[in-house]
């Protein structure tokens, strides 16, 4: 197992969880291996008792992650929504792994999932031979976790197909799957449950139907809420990333980032960050995730044509790309912005001139 | 002997139920509330049914109009359901606190003041235990603690419970920064019931802040530390009015002479209403709200979200789900995890739309009071029939009348009439005195808005700004507010417009609004302060101007183009005005590639390009050949002739001296056929049409002539000599002549 790529949640942080539950009293939901408030410690962070650090899973509001585990608690699914990079998946992998001690059963969503990836799908060699039979079925992630009671994790759901994704009405509120072909049903035991993922501001999805949309209860991750936050999470990714492509380059100062941070969120908020003068908004999300791919580029531009240390000319190709999405209205925005606002300020001189040499 | 102090917070919904019980079960003789003793008169109203919560009793200072101070009640204060206890069993009530004309007055400095001047504020003395109780939140830990909960022994413990809470905060010693402040009230508090011992009321309840309860008990041991403290209250001559005005429930969120504001004032009517709710009454209203909004919310959405703010109350440890767990469960299972449609939740539930209601014949507004000193100063009859009122804006009570009326103009109070705008430049003014009753109502109707017309107005123009972001508007309400000289509200218009500017994506609104501004930056009459901040904006707005101009100009019809012509024109005039070259530069860069663009209107080229021309930022070569252009034979007529419209518009002298354009002109007249001159008709003669009379009679001198000989360099330069203007002015008269 050492040499995998990348560790499941309840592998890597197996210490913890092992800790977790030696220090846990409170009560459990059946089938579930911590309590509701131990969850929530692991995915937030904190120390136990006897000393214990928990790391923290997730950086940002607590109360977002009580709620998502008190629905859990009811027998509602839950739906983590939000802009791409905002940690839906990770959350999701986190709270499978702690409740259940399993992430495995995933179902990853794509226009092309069909009913036989949720519901299950038959072994034709095997039918072909001995025609339907239990042995014949094959068992999806889903019909697994209702056997075992535990949680199927979805993601993408709203790039499932709309006919497809309504297979799961009857999952979450009957909590029941029927096989006509076999005459018999999967009934969910306890401590079964689903937890789906899904964009908000994305090409080619599918709105969920309300009929669907009534049996989630929804949580909106939202992009980093402080400035410090999102520093934080962009200096962390951005170094071990340098560190995974063995990137020939200088970690960039802390003022820099500061610096890409700022472009980001005043232009996401739409305000300058001493909420002085109103930006216009440009049509992009402008995600943390995106934050971080202008930083990476802009090292890998730096280590392979410069002389390794972050100038304002390495990230300004990947600022304008990342801004400009669209390119008449974004243009318009991006412009007012060098101009209203980066030439006013006298230390992002190289900026505005790196900007304004990227003419578009 | 009794003297019972229950200790609560203002606009807790949990304390006035349980003074309720209290009452109730001790029937006082005497009952005294919380409040300066000036507002005793009035209270002996509540209960009555024309004075409808939420009202607010106003206090001011009968000299001095602007000091005032405001105590809201709403249907569940305390102190509002201790007074009408008390007028409904005819117990007398008396009010419990320093007198308002003695708090206005200049307080003698206490020592510990005087030594650290510097002094950081405290933090709230009640955060310390709430941080004990592990909440971060002050306010949270109150509400479930004391307003939501119900204790077991009855009112009795949980009055017991805030007693031994404060006392234990004030014994340690905590510093509040009202220390200064409450080291007198509490002595006058104190002073004022055994004042009512000494009458031989037998049993008292006193009703007040939870923090000065502990100081109210054991008043025989601190009677003479009082004496001594009250012996330095300054003596006051301050008479201090009071009445009952409306008041609103977004009001009640604000600061007011109560102290802290009321975040949720609609949540709390609602646990003052229904104390034993769980969840499910207030969902289901939260439920009705969102499917009067035309959003599809079933039974089974209000079944899960009270059970999901069970489960979430419940995973914090707390006895029943409060309004912020409401809110997340409303969130994440009506609203699809959207927090803006809770914000519609908030206006109208949490906070609620409620609008008091006074009764008729209450002793006269400050407002009302102002509006009739100053027309008296200002020596302006109140006649039913007009009577015209010439100002001389140079002479001051003139100039402090024409201030006044805009004042009242800009609240809706249709006095005085302008009959001729003020134009930069001049002195004069006129207006029309008339004076109807009904306008005493609507005056009336603005006593909430402030005290004086000065303050009404202004209020009145930040609320109005409040409610729109188009930048037309902001700025047709700065034009408003200069000439009433209400520069606070300039101030803050000001950042509105920018605000706005910087998010409308509507460049025309934004060149109206440069124009105006303008010229306001250099005639108006503004303090120098807000002279700099109109500058800055009208660059602002320029810069945002060129930047978009480009885009806003392309595709426009006939109509529109138009509106865009007048626009630039009057943007151009406001850039030659502001003299200040970065922007000119811009401004006329812009126009170049608006001139250059295809897909803008002919009309708009030519417009562009004349005043390129007159900027000098293209030769006149560069324009000879766009003339040519614009007008040679392949163009559409229709096409050629808007775009003269558009370089000539205004003026024609430029064709008296530019014989190279005049030759082109001509030559493109030659060349139209009959049918398309015909056509053409209407649009030459709009262009022409609007050159000075003597203008249009030299071209016709000119047209009769022919073409202008260009390789003769003497006509020319001969030409560039010609003075128009000279040659203009035998003309006329001869045109007179000839009738």
């Amino acid at each position: 197992m050492a040499n995998v790529q990348r560790q499941h949640a309840e592998e890597q942080f197996a210490e913890e969880l092992e800790a977790l539950k030696k220090q846990d009293t409170g009560d459990r939901p059946v089938n579930w291996h911590l309590s509701p408030r131990a969850v929530v410690t692991y995915l937030t962070g904190g120390k136990l008792k006897n000393g214990f650090e928990v790391s923290a899973k997730y950086i940002g509001n607590r109360r977002l992650m009580e709620i998502a585990v008190a629905t859990l608690t009811t027998d509602r699914a839950l739906l983590l929504y939000g802009l791409p990079g905002t940690a839906k998946s990770w959350v999701s992998e986190h709270l499978a792994a702690a409740i259940t001690g399993d992430s495995t059963m995933l179902i990853q969503g794509t226009a092309g999932t069909g009913e036989e990836a949720i519901r299950y799908g038959w072994n034709y060699a095997r039918l072909l031979a001995e025609g339907p039979s239990e042995q014949a079925l094959v068992v999806t992630p889903m019909m697994r976790a209702m056997k075992e009671g535990k949680i199927c994790r979805i993601e993408e759901l709203t790039r499932i197909g709309a006919d497809v994704q309504d297979t799961l009405i009857t999952v979450l509120s009957e909590k029941t799957m029927p096989v006509p072909e076999l005459n018999m049903e999967v009934q969910a035991i306890e401590g079964f449950n689903v937890i789906a993922t899904a964009n908000n501001r994305d090409k080619g999805v599918n709105e969920l139907s309300s009929a669907l949309k009534r049996r989630f209860n929804t949580v909106i991750l939202p992009v980093p809420e402080s400035m410090q936050e999102e520093v934080d999470i962009v200096q962390r990714r951005v170094s071990s990333l340098a560190k995974a492509y063995k990137l020939n380059a200088e970690a960039p100062s802390l003022p820099e980032i500061q610096r890409i941070v700022t472009i980001f969120r005043e232009l996401r908020n739409g305000v300058t960050a001493d909420g002085k003068i109103k930006l216009k908004v440009p049509s992009g999300t402008l995600s943390t995730a995106e934050a971080i791919s202008v930083v990476n580029s802009g090292l890998a531009l730096a280590a392979h044509f410069g002389d390794g240390r972050l100038t304002a000319s390495d990230v300004a190709s990947g600022l304008v790309g990342a801004v400009v999405k669209d390119p008449v209205q974004d243009k318009v925005v991006w412009n007012e912005y060098l101009e209203t606002v980066v030439k006013t300020r006298e230390e992002w001189r190289d900026v505005y001139r790196a900007c304004k040499d990227i003419s578009i | 002997m009794a003297v019972t102090v229950l200790g609560i917070r203002h606009h807790g919904a949990g304390s006035a139920r349980n003074v309720l019980a209290m009452l109730k079960k001790l029937q006082p003789d005497l009952v005294m509330v919380e409040g300066p003793p000036e507002l005793e008169p009035l209270m002996s109203l509540i209960g009555q049914k024309d004075l409808k919560t939420p009202v607010s009793l106003l206090c001011y200072d009968e000299q001095n109009l602007r000091r005032a101070a405001f105590y809201p009640f709403a249907e569940f204060s305390p102190e509002w359901v201790a007074a009408a206890w008390a007028n409904e069993h005819k117990v007398p009530l008396r009010c419990l606190d320093l007198p308002l004309a003695l708090s206005w007055e200049k307080f003698p400095e206490t020592p510990d003041a005087q030594t650290s001047p510097e002094q950081v504020r405290p933090r709230d003395p009640l955060s310390y235990l709430a941080e004990i109780a592990g909440f971060d939140d002050t306010e949270r830990w109150w509400e479930l603690q004391f307003e939501q909960r119900t204790f077991d022994h009855g009112p009795e413990e949980h009055f017991e419970a805030v007693m031994l809470a404060m006392k234990t905060l004030r014994d340690a010693e905590i510093p509040s920064h009202l220390d200064a402040e409450n080291l007198f009230r509490e002595a006058y508090m104190a002073q004022l019931i055994r004042k009512s011992n000494l009458e031989l009321y037998q049993n008292i309840v006193v009703v007040c802040g939870a923090w000065h309860a502990p100081a109210l008990l054991d008043l025989d041991k601190t009677e003479k530390e009082h004496v001594k403290i009250l012996g330095k209250l300054p003596k006051s001559k301050i008479k201090v009015g009071v009445t009952w005005v409306p008041w609103t429930s977004d009001r009640l969120s604000m600061q007011s002479g109560y102290g802290a504001g009321l975040a949720s004032p609609g949540w709390y009517e609602h646990l003052w209403k229904h104390p034993d709710d769980m969840g499910v009454r207030w969902l289901t209203r939260v439920a009705q709200l969102l499917r009067k909004k035309k959003m599809d919310i079933s039974t089974a959405h209000v079944i899960e979200s009270v059970r999901l703010g069970e489960s979430v109350a419940a995973l914090r440890g707390l006895s029943r789900p409060g309004l912020l767990e409401m809110n997340e469960a409303t969130q994440t299972v009506m609203c699809m995890g959207d927090g803006v449609l809770l914000e519609l939740v908030r206006k109208e539930l949490v906070v609620g739309v409620a609008l008091g209601k006074t009764p008729e014949n209450l002793p006269k507004l400050p407002l009302q009071a102002d509006f009739e000193e100053t027309a008296r100063k200002l020596r302006l009859p109140f006649t039913a029939e007009g009577k015209e009122l010439d100002l001389d804006l140079r002479q001051e009570l003139d100039l402090k009348r024409s201030v006044f009326f805009n004042r009242l103009s800009i609240l809706g109070i249709p006095w005085a009439k302008s009959s001729r705008s003020r134009s930069r430049g001049t002195f004069r003014e006129s207006w029309v005195l008339k004076w109807e009753p009904e306008m005493m109502i609507a005056l009336i109707d603005k006593g909430v808005l402030g005290n004086s017309v000065e303050d009404a107005a202004t209020v009145f123009l930040r609320e109005q700004s409040e409610r729109t972001t188009s930048v037309g508007d902001l700025s047709g309400m700065i034009n408003r507010a200069i000439p009433a000289e209400l520069f606070e509200a300039v101030s803050r218009l000001l950042k509105c417009i920018s605000d706005s500017a910087s998010v409308s994506t509507d460049i025309l609104e934004m060149m109206q609004a440069i124009g105006p501004l303008a010229d306001t930056g250099r005639y108006g009459n503004v303090r120098s302060t807000d002279q700099e901040a109109i500058r800055q904006l009208v660059s602002g707005l320029l810069t945002r101007v060129c930047i978009g101009l480009p885009n806003a100009c392309y595709g426009l019809d006939d109509a529109s183009s138009e509106q865009m012509f007048v626009q630039i024109r009057s943007v151009h005039e406001a850039v030659q005005l502001l003299d200040m070259n970065e922007l000119r530069e811009a401004w006329l860069r812009a126009l170049q590639v608006v001139a250059e663009k295809d897909g803008v209107h002919a009309l708009l080229h030519g417009c562009c390009t004349r005043l390129l021309l007159d900027g000098k930022w293209l030769d006149a070569d560069e324009v000879a050949s766009q003339f040519s252009r614009a007008l040679s034979v392949g163009n559409d007529p229709m096409l050629s002739a808007y775009w003269m419209e558009g370089f000539l518009k205004g003026s024609g002298l430029i064709l008296l001296y530019d014989a190279v354009l005049w030759n082109l002109l001509y030559q493109w007249v030659g060349t139209l056929p009959e049918e398309a001159f015909v056509n053409l008709l209407p649009i030459l003669r709009r262009t022409f049409s609007k050159f000075e009379p003597g203008e249009r009679k030299q071209l016709g001198e000119k047209a009769k002539k022919g073409q202008v000989n260009l390789s003769s360099k003497a006509l020319e330069a001969a030409s560039d000599r010609f003075d128009a203007g000279l040659a203009a002015m035998p003309l006329d008269f001869i045109a007179g002549l000839l009738g």
